[in-house]
């Protein structure tokens, strides 16, 4: 039995991992209502960059010079993956699950004989994978130190990804993140970026019949000024950022959702461990004082 | 008769409001959108987007590159770089 000098010493340990777990996650809960908002304000721009893509991708379908971003290089032989993850740790699988299917995806790949970059963003993502397939990493970005991202970040990382397409070192990019699905799932989704996944023109069309249909005016075509290709040519990058920025923030929110729920978690777990260890802190203690009170008695009845 | 404007940036919905005419600068020189505008897609030089209520401007902002998609009853601008002139 441990003595109740090393009892103590390991319930106050206890109690002052408990205190940072608790604080962790308290930050985390206030850092998440900023990052969710974040990710909510960005929503309208990716909402309308994706009906403004389907409106011009459905008039530039089969056009032999569409751009590359669009059509893809016409191959599908080497993949690059996007593995989006936090900075930091301490929030449970958050970071391991985007490793694990990156590294997941990457194998399956290969056995079909495809070759495989990767290209990582956020530190802990980038530790598991140079790990793991330290050959494949073509690249890698993070923000530690930095409060917010903005646009400009998202923007940087897609620079870099149209430069590699224009150069050839990839025919098909995909993307894996945490998607922000509630403050409790945080659910691994795979993205394919290039080619582009136009969505497809239900909704427009959708739209146009409503119009149609209450209006009774004639669906119009669109005019482009300047033409299709000129516009495609510069709302693709942009989409193409968007879609990253996008992804960084929900992977920005998710992740304090998951540290948020991963400290909770352990300050409930070290709640449990005080009570077990004060409960064998106090018998330990009575059972002390029995034995002396025996010694005492005994001793006495011997006179 | 208004038309609806909207001018989101990558961080936030700038604007949302009716009005009764809109100049946007687009790449091949400035556009004005008066309701039941043909539907049109324009790329967006750098220049200022002037609101009018009337025949007053009531709002300015500057953009640099970006993108317009002009309907009938909305137009929806869409910049990476947007802000509000006073």
């Amino acid at each position: 039995m441990a003595s109740l000098k090393a009892l103590r010493a390991r319930i106050n340990s206890v109690k002052s991992t408990r205190k940072i777990t608790s604080a962790m996650k308290m930050v985390a809960a206030s850092k998440l209502r900023r990052a969710q908002h974040q990710a909510e304000a960005a929503r309208p721009y990716a909402q309308r960059m994706e009906r403004m893509l389907s409106v011009l991708a459905a008039s530039d379908v089969g056009s032999p010079t569409s751009p590359k971003m669009l059509v893809g290089t016409g191959s599908n032989r080497v993949h690059l993956l996007l593995a989006v993850t936090a900075d930091r740790g301490l929030a449970g699988g958050f970071n391991t699950q985007v490793g694990r299917a990156t590294r997941a995806l990457a194998l399956k790949l290969q056995a079909e004989g495809k070759t495989v970059k990767i290209y990582a963003v956020g530190r802990k993502g980038r530790d598991f994978l140079r790990r793991e397939q330290g050959d494949l990493m073509v690249g890698d970005v993070n923000f530690v130190g930095r409060k917010y991202i903005d646009f400009n970040d998202a923007q940087a990382i897609g620079t870099r990804i149209a430069e590699m397409l224009e150069e050839e070192e990839f025919d098909v990019c995909t993307m894996i993140y945490n998607r922000f699905q509630s403050v409790i799932a945080q659910v691994v989704t795979e993205t394919q970026l290039i080619p582009v996944c136009v969505p497809a023109a239900t909704k427009t069309d959708a739209d146009k019949t409503a119009t149609d249909k209450t209006g009774g005016k004639a669906v119009m075509p669109y005019d482009f000024e300047p033409d299709e290709e000129a516009i495609l040519a510069r709302l693709l990058p942009q989409n193409l950022s968007t879609q990253i920025y996008r992804a960084l923030l929900e992977n920005a929110a998710g992740f304090q959702a998951a540290q948020m729920t991963a400290m909770d978690n352990a300050t409930r777990n070290a709640g449990d461990m005080i009570n077990r260890l004060s409960q064998n802190y106090n018998r330990t203690r009575q059972a002390n004082i029995t034995r002396e009170l025996i010694e005492i008695i005994s001793g006495a009845e011997a006179l | 008769m208004q038309t609806s404007l909207e001018i989101v940036s990558p961080e936030k919905l700038v604007l949302s409001r009716p009005v009764d005419m809109v100049v946007i600068p687009g790449s091949e020189g400035e556009l004005g959108v008066l309701p039941g505008h043909a539907s049109m897609i324009v790329a967006l030089g750098s220049g200022t987007i002037r609101i009018y209520e009337g025949n007053n401007v009531v709002q300015r902002f500057g953009v640099n590159g970006g993108f317009a998609e002009i309907t009938p009853e909305r137009v929806t601008v869409i910049a990476a770089e947007v802000s509000e002139v006073g």
